[in-house]
């Protein structure tokens, strides 16, 4: 079989994925700055679990709260993804990050306002770690986990698409319109959050989008569209940089507009879909630059 | 058993289909919801007509912006007051949007109450938050709907009160 088609039915071996070890380090870098700045490593208000989310049931995590407790997860994490940075002991080395990002998480979420902003970074990391357990260390399980880490982004926005048609019994796109009144909703909250005066499109853009029912739905649909697309990214790093770039397109729009502001997962995908398909657009542009090979490898095969 | 339908066949069906893991993860976080930090992700999947925002002014009425004083924003302090909504309407089998106005005025008390901590709490390390002339703090709920067309901005429904 040949072609696209073959593609995909061949997509789920990590062959697609033969990232070079210099990448796989600049990646486990990125990730790791990501993870120190994006955990919520506590808070001294969160000194109880009013409403208990996913462990939270069953363990209390309030002693996360306290500032030392808080200092000394965030300095052996910082020493574990020191290591895992440089790709040494990468099974213990995720492990305090992982239990982090889980225990802080939860107690975060528990405080009653749940959020959806580090769910899939943690996933990530307890994907990384959980290949790094079974696996070991070495540059394949590396190139695993970063394959792993696809399955698990590309997850993340399909089942969001997934949701919104199922919820809406497949109409999702048709009731779109009526997200205009999502759209006053989240810029007057920023509004109340700290008096900035609200932007003079807002009025203009709300009219337009009741005038033009079909305008909203292909403006609000696209978003749709792409979150089911991004099962692609999984194809080849190519297929990664062009859904990864028009994903993060989407969070800034959607960022300006809204004021809802992702931007761990502008960095997920920049790392792990926009960075390695970069690399391998910038390898080919070298390699026949040269002229002298004939046949076109991706980098560190 | 017919052959074909043999552990054997069903591997190699498996590993013939496209997508398989994104598949298996996207059945296993839609079944498994909201248990952190699974999620199926439902932002803006239940589209209705209406949206509310909740914000706290002073005894004047005079908004006051929320991120400075209590470093919860507009959208975290409606998500806590409908959470606590939830928890009183969820008993008797009815959802918020049926809720009493002494419901109401319930979860805004709970939700106001937190706020103030929050505030008392920053207030000990800052010194300088803009609270001059403020004496109460009331928390007020404001809805936006979509009707015939047009928007439709409700009038602020006062949730609760409290001395600063």
């Amino acid at each position: 079989m040949k072609g696209w088609w073959s593609e995909i039915v061949r997509q789920g071996q990590p062959a697609v994925f033969e990232d070079s070890p210099r990448l796989l380090f600049i990646m486990r870098l990125c990730f790791s700055l990501l993870l120190l700045s994006a955990i919520p490593w506590g808070s001294e208000l969160f000194k109880e679990q009013p409403h208990p989310l996913g462990l939270a049931q069953w363990i209390d995590f309030t002693f996360l709260s306290r500032p030392a407790v808080a200092r000394a997860a965030f300095f052996l994490s910082a020493l574990g993804l020191a290591a895992y940075t440089a790709g040494k002991w990468p099974r213990v080395a995720l492990t305090p990050a992982a239990l982090c990002g889980v225990g802080f998480g939860t107690l975060a979420m528990s405080q009653g306002a749940q959020n959806h902003n580090t769910q899939l970074l943690v996933l990530c990391l307890l994907a990384q770690w959980i290949v790094h357990l079974v696996r070991g260390g070495g540059v394949a399980a590396g190139r695993q986990a970063v394959y792993w880490t696809n399955v698990v982004i590309a997850s993340g926005y399909v089942v969001c698409g997934v949701v919104k048609l199922v919820r809406s019994n497949g109409i999702w796109i048709w009731k779109a319109p009526l997200l205009t009144a999502q759209l006053l909703k989240t810029n007057w909250s920023a509004y109340y959050d700290d008096l900035t005066p609200l932007p003079a499109w807002l009025e203009p853009m709300t009219r337009l989008f009741l005038e033009h029912p079909s305008l909203a739905r292909v403006f609000f649909g696209s978003g749709l569209v792409l979150e089911l697309a991004a099962i692609l990214a999984l194809l080849s790093r190519r297929w990664a940089l062009v859904v990864g770039l028009a994903l993060i397109a989407l969070h800034l729009s959607i960022s300006v507009v809204m004021n809802l502001n992702f931007t761990t997962h502008m960095w997920i995908l920049a790392i792990f879909w926009v960075l390695p398909g970069l690399s391998g657009l910038l390898g080919r542009a070298r390699l026949s630059d040269s002229a002298a090979p004939c046949k076109i490898t991706p980098p560190g095969a | 058993m017919p052959r074909r339908f043999s552990c054997a066949w069903l591997k190699r069906q498996w590993g013939r289909l496209p997508f398989r893991h994104v598949i298996l993860l996207v059945l296993g976080l839609a079944v498994v919801g909201e248990f952190y930090p699974f999620s199926n992700f439902p932002m803006y999947s239940n589209i209705v007509d209406e949206a509310d925002v909740v914000y706290v002014t002073d005894q004047n009425d005079r908004i006051l912006p929320m991120q400075v004083l209590f470093r919860t924003a507009s959208s975290s302090a409606k998500k806590t007051y409908k959470r606590n909504l939830r928890d009183l309407c969820g008993p008797a089998g009815r959802s918020t949007d049926e809720a009493t106005a002494a419901e109401r005025a319930e979860a805004g008390r709970v939700t106001l109450a937190a706020l103030h901590e929050d505030f008392q709490a920053r207030r000990k390390k800052m010194r300088h938050l803009p609270v001059e002339g403020v004496t109460r703090l009331r928390l007020y709920a404001r809805v936006f709907g979509v009707r015939d067309g047009g928007i439709a901005m409700g009038e602020p429904e006062k949730l609760a009160e409290c001395d600063l």
